[in-house]
């Protein structure tokens, strides 16, 4: 009993591990497509930590719905972006708006 | 006639949920644009009709679960929060959504009925949160708002900075869906039920996991509330988006957010084995929330970017209140809430009016734009603090509560807040008026009637400090509900 609750720690550690990192990859990456790919990872990571807490079915059901949906519009934003700003690279993106929009600056 | 009130009555809150999402069905495929706008309009102030009619007359005790049997997803359940929350909401939707009309003859009139559909989809999402009382249907629910949101903001952009704007909202969506998702699983671990109310008679065998569980959970929500400091998507996204689209995120979307926070502090705080460690994360987050906006909002040269800002400040104040876990600590947070919806309104649906972007064409506005002009003094005053309005009775409240508890560092927070409010607010009202138009400034004033409505809800809303003994009154009932419900 002992070493089975020891190994789901462990397990569940791993899993939010797996998931933050995803996370923190959705964050920092510069390109669009590996943020959503980030994204992916976080949430595989998340689902892996929900099965081994022994969470409902219903719960993985809804991450994995949702999960899509993020998907499905992500993909559809990389489009636009290419469109507008005929870039996916956040750091081109962000100077572009530099370009009509004055950066924040103190009072 | 009055068995059709009775059973509108009896089954209200599953009303307030259904019917947006009806209304965005059949504004999703209206043929016409001013179709959609009117189906959109009709469903909010529908709902709005119905949420106060349940507001003040009641269905059920609090903490009632109503039509579902309580281990079902979508079983809903009235609280204090519930019932003060939904008839502001969707008011707030409502005036947003009547000043929209004016974006819509734009670039993409065909869009409108999209536009309608995803913003009555995000008003649903929201409302279906507030009234479900288990984890897995509000994580679907909030979702659902958030990415409607998204898209919205993606689909009102009028440049291309709103798909920026849709970007960073996206990245935080998904990071705060994964936060949730691990919050949810340790509490089903922790507490082996997902259902809120269940929380306090249930037995919960690790009461760690079960704090961890509820931190990353409003973690999750405070991301998508704006709360500092992680609230570096709302400035961008907010300066970026459209008129409408900004309105919407201030005024309904991190509203919502923030007053779910509100709702799931009330289970929580009530739990005694999570109490202490909820509340210390809680107060931590409200504090620095406060402190930080604050700080943000006195350098911020873009009107939209300083109102995230400030109403991250304010919903810090929110924050702190609800983690005093007492009744006057909720009856200060719902105020604060009130509070917040005035100064969203307010300042999105004044900047959106008057087509201002930067503080700095500002000045002379109360020429050009004076409904504008009145609108965004009110929501500067009320952020001051200024006696006699909501924004000071609301600080006041969290003060009184704070002081009692012998929160004397949460008062000291609220002081600071209040002084920088001084300064960014004054600096608003000292352009508007006391400044001329440059003559090279140009702005595009929107629809000069279309926001009338909002604008001037949200001067009537920040001068009820005059007269707040009906708010006071609400705010006193919803918190004694969310305080004896679980006992």
């Amino acid at each position: 009993m002992g070493e089975s609750s020891i190994l789901s720690a462990v397990a569940v550690a791993l899993a939010g591990a797996f998931a933050l990192a995803g996370a923190v990859v959705m964050l920092l990456a510069a390109n669009v497509a590996k943020k959503l790919a980030g994204f992916g990872v976080a949430l595989l990571g998340a689902l892996a930590a929900l099965a081994v807490l022994q969470a409902p079915g219903a719960l993985l059901a809804a991450a994995v719905a949702v999960g899509f949906g993020y998907i499905s519009l992500g993909g559809g934003l990389v489009v636009r972006l290419q469109e507008g700003y005929h870039s996916v690279e956040t750091p081109e993106i962000n100077r572009a708006d530099q370009g009509d929009e004055p950066a924040e600056r103190r009072a | 006639m009055s068995a059709w009130f009775d059973l509108t009555r009896a089954h209200a809150p599953a009303l307030i949920v259904a019917a947006p999402l009806i209304g965005a069905a059949l504004a999703f495929v209206s043929p016409w644009s001013r179709l959609a706008w009117a189906i959109g309009v009709l469903s909010c102030g529908g709902v709005a009709a119905v949420a106060f009619d349940h507001a003040i007359w009641g269905a059920g005790a609090p903490g009632a679960e109503l039509g579902l049997s309580h281990h079902m997803i979508l079983a809903l359940r009235y609280d204090g929060v519930s019932a003060f929350a939904a008839p502001l909401i969707t008011t707030s939707a409502l005036l947003v959504l009547l000043g929209g009309a004016a974006h819509w003859r734009g670039p993409h009139p065909g869009a409108t009925p999209h536009i309608v559909s995803l913003f009555l989809l995000c008003l649903a999402g929201w409302l279906a949160a507030l009234f479900l009382g288990e984890m897995i249907g509000i994580f679907l629910a909030i979702e659902t708002a958030w990415i409607a949101a998204i898209g919205l903001v993606a689909l009102t952009a009028q440049s291309r900075g709103g798909l920026n704007g849709a970007l960073r909202m996206l990245v935080v969506g998904g990071v705060g869906s994964v936060l949730f998702l691990l919050g949810a699983g340790l509490i089903f671990r922790a507490a082996g039920d997902g259902d809120l109310g269940a929380l306090a008679r249930s037995e919960i065998v690790a009461p760690h996991m079960a704090t961890a569980g509820f931190t990353l959970v409003v973690f999750s929500l405070a991301l998508k509330a704006g709360v500092a400091p992680l609230h570096a998507w709302a400035g961008p996204a907010l300066g970026r988006a459209s008129g409408f689209g900004a309105a919407m995120i201030a005024a309904v979307s991190c509203v919502g957010a923030a007053v779910l926070i509100v709702r799931l502090a009330g289970y929580a705080l009530t739990t005694s084995a999570i109490a202490n460690g909820f509340s210390v994360a809680l107060a931590a987050l409200g504090a620095a929330s406060v402190l930080i906006g604050s700080v943000q909002a006195l350098g911020a040269s873009d009107l939209r970017r300083l109102s995230g800002y400030a109403l991250a400040s304010l919903t810090g104040g929110v924050l702190l209140s609800a983690a005093l876990g007492s009744f006057a600590g909720y009856a200060a947070a719902l105020v604060q809430v009130f509070a917040l919806v005035a100064a969203a309104l307010g300042l999105s649906c004044g900047a959106a009016a008057a087509g201002v972007h930067a503080i700095a064409h500002l000045d002379g506005l109360a020429r050009r734009a004076p409904l504008a002009s009145a609108a965004i003094t009110a929501s500067a005053l009320s952020l001051m603090s200024a006696p006699l309005t909501i924004g000071f009775l609301g600080r006041w409240r969290l003060v009184e509560a704070a002081i009692g508890a012998g929160w004397w560092w949460a008062a000291g927070a609220m002081v600071i807040a209040s002084l920088a409010g001084v300064f960014y607010g004054g600096r608003l009202v000292e352009r508007i008026y006391f400044r001329r138009a440059v003559e090279s400034v140009s702005t595009t004033p929107t629809g000069g009637w279309t926001y009338a409505s909002a604008l001037i809800a949200a001067i009537a809303a920040t001068a009820l400090g005059l007269a707040p003994a009906p708010l006071l009154r609400a705010a006193a009932a919803a918190a004694a509900l969310i305080t004896g419900a679980a006992a």
